[in-house]
């Protein structure tokens, strides 16, 4: 091993030691994974990837759990689509969902009547049932700060018609929907009004510096509170209603009557206040999510929830197994496959190009995309990430292979065929050990590259490192995001370190002499 | 019998030989001599089997060559032939032991019969056993040389192609090595084909000298008849530039093969 790349390790490990000791207020906020409840997994609670999302998934689990039932929460699987394919493949058996968002994303263009039961009924068509309002909505609403509204005399919406100095700035997202800002000023006649579009965490800090007077708001945003914000009152009821329920498969009846019971029991449990005090704790003041889910399902049902936490060491094993498990077949899968295609490129001119142009192209479909693809044919969780991780790494390994066996100078060849060697032997005696240091430095690539791209993986459930950097890029929680970012490093330089010992033994001596 | 019937040889659609016939006797010592492109290197490539001609046919050693022959009947060609080029092409990631030990492997020769081969061979270049334990890069040039001359007399071929073996030593070396070919040339009593374009070279090492002049025979017979009896204007200028000043230190760009050799470095 090379001084640097021991001092670079060293810093590493040290640095990994520092955080697991610092950051303790985030102890497990992951504490209801696949693996927390052995494999004797029967239900399996998925959900979106923002944080009342996940709240609600861990107190789904729990409320399984505590009648005695094998659950998993199978948490920040990504948006609506996802988590809604992932439910109708039986990848999930639940999640928590907005009946506004299925009325008007997921059957977008049916027309359903307002009340549950016609939603249910269309639900049905999919094999999909809904539980009964957990208690509170999450609705778009306008908001303003309690002093400029105060001194604006503004308390309802239909009150900012004509007031055109005040500043609005909107998610972007509300700014083009239908339900959103279009619609909301046709209804009002604000017209006059001009609209900015912004983050929806940069509008609250705009609000609070003074840099807008009006943004739209989630109900059970805790921000509401803690920045002393006045809801303005949809005196003419333009916003729809997204009471919040759970979807499950309608087979789940069948198979756990019990389950289904459960989620049941949560009806009318959750209050608007206790939701957005939750968001509140997750989010502001740190409390881990699932400790926040534990505090409700002890409250609400009077049982007290063992949660199994595990510890911060125990959780980073847990996302390198995970994370090595991505790398290792996906980059076993991708040797044995471009090595022998770099071969084949390297004997017919014509065919390498062709086949370079393909692995280029491959390599320029961004992740995410790919992972998206890859939903459809083979769900969510390990099989997508690895076949993603897999296209990604053959490119590098195929190019060096092949730039290995060009290179190797004509005068050498010859002297293989005059020797009268087999071309079989020429391959193995001759031109793949003469290649091999440029094959090596491919894989290497490759397998670093890999590393880093396969905490992309936690965005459609494979685990991994990126799931607490995920969880801490939602929670701004920077001790999370290294949890996650400090052993993906340390593991690409352990990688690289280990192929200094595989280059030692795979590279023949004699190409590692300098000729004098 | 080795012999060149009416053979042309084009590369690129240019031609590089021919046509020429040509008859090399068994055990005789012939040196091809002529300018960069004359097309002595293509001539010996056509006789190893690396290469088909385009017209005519190469008879080498009761094996005839030509368009059609299979991989297999050029295997076996080979399998006769021994071949050493300017640079040696030594297999830099392998020792000289290991360098000699490829092609009896190749056709299935025993552990001992390689091993009291490379005994026999040693003493016969003068090399020190030692030395092959080394990579070629821990060589110099001439034991390079010598190390790749025992690979070509491995498997005790009935003939020995050298194209231009000395052309990238420096003049001490070179001089020392000229008479050491010379005395094994005697001692193998196997048919040698030699190429170089330095003329006291091919006087020293030769009993037959072929001159080439853009892929054709202009002469063929003894070193006197080169100085004594010049078949064409062409040889006499030849011979006289030879006299003039030595280009002995010149490489030649005649070999598209060994050029690859110089520019297409492995990294």
């Amino acid at each position: 091993m090379s001084k640097p790349l021991q001092l670079a390790l060293a810093t590493v490990v040290t640095a990994l030691l520092l955080t697991s000791t610092t950051a303790n207020s985030t102890a497990d906020t992951e504490g209801l994974d696949a693996e927390g409840s052995g494999s004797d997994t029967v239900i399996t609670v998925g959900s979106k990837k923002f944080t009342e999302a996940v709240l609600l998934g861990d107190i789904a689990t729990l409320t399984i759990r505590a009648r005695g039932l094998a659950a998993v929460h199978r948490r920040q699987l990504g948006g609506t689509r996802v988590l809604w394919n992932a439910l109708r493949a039986g990848e999930i058996d639940a999640y928590p969902e907005y009946t506004g968002t299925i009325r008007k994303e997921i059957l977008a263009g049916t027309h359903i009547a307002p009340d549950l039961r016609s939603l249910a009924d269309a639900l049905a068509a999919f094999q999909v049932s809904v539980s009964r309002p957990l208690g509170f909505a999450n609705n778009y609403a306008l908001g303003m700060r309690e002093d400029t509204a105060a001194r604006a005399g503004i308390r309802n919406i239909s009150d900012l018609r004509g007031r055109t100095t005040l500043r609005m700035g909107f998610n972007n997202e509300f700014m083009d929907r239908a339900d959103g800002w279009p619609g909301l000023m046709r209804t009002y006649r604000l017209s006059n009004h001009s609209a900015r579009g912004l983050d929806h965490d940069l509008a609250y800090k705009a609000m609070v510096s003074g840099g807008i007077d009006v943004m739209d708001l989630y109900t059970t945003d805790a921000e509401i509170a803690q920045y002393g914000l006045r809801i303005l009152r949809d005196d003419r009821g333009y916003f729809s209603n997204y009471d919040a329920v759970i979807l499950y498969r309608s087979d789940l009846a069948g198979r756990w009557p019990v389950a289904v019971a459960a989620l049941q029991s949560l009806a009318d449990t959750i209050s608007e206040p206790r939701m957005i005090e939750m968001n509140a704790a997750a989010k502001i003041k740190g409390v881990p999510e699932l400790e926040v889910a534990r505090r409700f399902v002890t409250d609400a049902f009077g049982i007290d929830v063992s949660v199994q936490t595990r510890g911060r060491l125990s959780r980073v094993l847990l996302r390198t197994r995970e994370h090595l498990w991505l790398v290792g077949v996906s980059m076993t899968a991708a040797v044995l496959v471009a090595l022998p295609l770099g071969i084949v490129a390297a004997r017919n001119a014509r065919v390498g190009h062709a086949m370079l142009a393909v692995a280029g192209v491959v390599q320029t479909i961004p992740a995410l995309a790919v992972l998206v693809f890859m939903i459809p044919a083979l769900g969510i969780g390990g099989p997508p990430a690895i076949v993603a991780l897999f296209l990604y790494s053959l490119l590098p390994i195929l190019r060096n292979t092949h730039a290995g066996l060009r290179g190797i100078p004509a005068s050498l060849i010859e002297s293989a065929d005059v020797l009268g060697l087999t071309p079989n032997e020429r391959l193995r005696w001759i031109e793949l050990p003469l290649a091999s240091p440029s094959i090596l430095a491919g894989i290497k690539t490759s397998a670093v590259i890999n590393i880093g791209t396969a905490t992309l993986g936690a965005l459609i459930g494979a685990g991994g490192f990126g799931q607490p950097i995920l969880t801490g890029i939602r929670l701004d929680n920077m001790a999370l995001i290294l949890e996650g970012a400090i052993p993906a490093a340390a593991l690409a330089l352990v990688v690289q370190v280990a192929f200094e010992a595989v280059e030692r033994v795979l590279v023949p001596a004699g190409l590692r002499i300098t000729a004098d | 019998m080795f012999r060149f019937s009416n053979v042309t040889k084009l590369y690129a659609g240019k031609r590089a030989l021919g046509p020429i016939d040509l008859e090399l006797g068994r055990g005789s010592t012939t040196v091809l001599i002529g300018r960069s492109g004359c097309g002595k290197s293509t001539a010996i490539r056509l006789l190893a089997g690396l290469t088909r001609a385009d017209s005519g046919n190469v008879d080498s050693g009761g094996v005839r060559i030509d368009g059609s022959t299979t991989e297999a009947t050029l295997r076996s060609v080979r399998r006769r032939i021994g071949y050493v080029i300017q640079e040696g092409g030594l297999f830099p990631h392998l020792t000289s032991l290991e360098n000699l030990r490829l092609a009896p492997r190749s056709f299935g020769e025993s552990v001992d019969q390689i091993n009291r081969r490379v005994h026999e061979l040693t003493e016969l270049v003068g090399l020190s056993h030692p030395l092959l334990e080394r990579y070629p890069a821990q060589l110099s040039g001439g034991q390079r040389q010598r190390v790749a001359l025992m690979r070509a007399l491995m498997l005790d071929p009935e003939m020995l192609l050298l194209d231009e073996p000395l052309g990238a030593l420096d003049p001490m070396i070179r001089a020392e090595l000229q008479d050491e070919l010379r005395v094994l040339f005697k001692t193998l009593r196997t048919t040698v084909v030699l190429v170089t374009h330095d003329l006291a070279e091919a006087a020293y090492l030769g009993n037959r000298i072929v001159l080439l002049d853009q892929g054709r025979v202009v002469q063929d017979g003894g070193v006197s008849d080169l100085f004594e009896r010049p078949a064409t204007d062409f040889v006499r200028s030849f011979v006289a530039a030879q006299r003039g000043f030595d280009c002995s230190r010149q490489r030649s760009g005649e070999n598209q093969h060994t050029d690859g050799a110089e520019t297409g470095n492995q990294r």
